[in-house]
């Protein structure tokens, strides 16, 4: 048996297809590549828009002094523009991924190659968020805390000395590199691992015959 | 406003006119992709989605057929099983979705059934080039619509035929 053999049978294959059934709303969730990194993106950018306005809410709730709300309202407004300033790069990039009528090897090379400088734009935009978001939290917290630990982390001993500034230079820099780990493992399971899926394809298409 | 609802109207009533003249390529693309029935009825469903939302890109200078090998190829490739199923609010035209029947006979269906076993076993752009051959395409044809040449289309196509070969023996459908 081979595959001619099949030839016949597979053309006979036919299916009627003449009873509309019930409407499509709703169906069931898509699981396309191009879907699932836009559903991970949309999430994202909601779950950022609401976090940082939710800091800003907290801050001119909280905020004791008119310097503090000033700064780190302005620090908050200016995440918020880049992040907006991202998804709408990325929003730009899937509108024009809708084209599906191009041959396979060209439709998956444009996926791959956008979704690629969409990834780095990402990784850089949050690489370049958590510090900031960092001294928020930090002035946030600290601000007003009763507790020692954030007091000494927002007002540095005085005299400053360097053993002084050690203890919280030590904790911004332990909770930078969590943040960067959790954004790096973030990153990985809803985008790169779909690009890893996109490049193995094409390396299947590209294969020397 | 009316005029632009009545060309909406224009539009899913073509589109669904053509899906229906052509919609076993789409049964044929899911069960080829997807072993498992919901896997292929989701894949099914999302080809008329990505057929629907690309309708516009069909401008008539080619088959319709040759249109919808693209598309339904190119989703079946890039769609992943779902991990958890849940409601979506994307809409569609809402006689998109269609009843399907077989009018195959039971030998021809269990001979079907060997052969999707064996395409199972292929990987994703091997499919699409036996999918395309056993669809009547030509080379050139089969290029076109992956983006390689119609020299490495013929030579895939005898490497996978002995590949299937081997997959069929291997089932017990040797001779």
């Amino acid at each position: 048996m081979d595959l001619d053999d099949f030839k016949e049978d597979w053309s006979k294959d036919t299916i009627i297809y003449s009873r509309p059934l019930k409407s499509l709303q709703p169906i069931n969730g898509t699981s396309s590549i191009v879907y699932r990194i836009r559903k991970h993106i949309r999430n994202d950018f909601l779950k950022m828009t609401l976090f940082y306005l939710l800091l800003l809410l907290i801050f001119i709730l909280r905020s004791q002094t008119a310097l503090s709300l000033f700064l780190i309202s302005l620090i908050t407004f200016l995440l918020l523009v880049q992040g907006a300033l991202y998804f709408w790069r990325f929003f730009l990039f899937y509108k024009k991924l809708l084209r599906y009528d191009l041959s396979l090897r060209k439709s998956l090379r444009r996926i791959a190659y956008e979704l690629e400088i969409n990834i780095e734009l990402y990784r850089n935009m949050v690489y370049c968020a958590v510090p900031l978001t960092s001294l928020v939290l930090i002035g946030l917290i600290g601000e007003n805390s009763i507790l020692t630990f954030f007091r000494q982390l927002v007002l540095f001993p005085s005299p400053l000395t360097i053993t002084g500034l050690l203890p919280p230079f030590l904790w911004v820099l332990i909770l930078q590199i969590i943040i960067y780990q959790l954004l790096k493992w973030h990153i990985r399971i809803h985008y790169t691992r779909y690009l890893n899926a996109l490049n193995q394809i094409l390396e299947d298409i590209d294969r020397e015959a | 406003m009316k005029v632009n609802a009545k060309m909406s109207c224009t539009k899913q009533s073509r589109f669904v006119e053509l899906l229906e003249t052509h919609v076993g390529i789409l049964h044929k693309v899911s069960r080829l992709y997807q072993d498992q029935k919901e896997d292929q009825d989701d894949l099914f469903q999302d080809i008329i989605l990505q057929l629907w939302q690309s309708f516009d890109t069909f401008r008539g200078d080619s088959e319709f057929s040759s249109w919808m090998y693209k598309v339904s190829i190119n989703t079946a490739i890039t769609y992943f099983k779902k991990k958890n199923r849940r409601p979506d609010r994307q809409v569609l035209p809402d006689t998109a979705i269609l009843a399907t029947e077989s009018r195959s006979s039971v030998e021809q269906e269990d001979r079907m059934a060997i052969l999707y076993s064996a395409l199972h076993k292929l990987d994703k752009v091997e499919k699409a080039l036996v999918f395309l051959y056993l669809e009547g395409q030509n080379s050139r044809e089969i290029a076109l619509a992956l983006g390689i040449s119609a020299v490495n289309v013929r030579v895939r196509l005898t490497r996978i035929k002995t590949k299937l070969k081997t997959i069929l023996k291997s089932m017990g459908y040797g001779s």
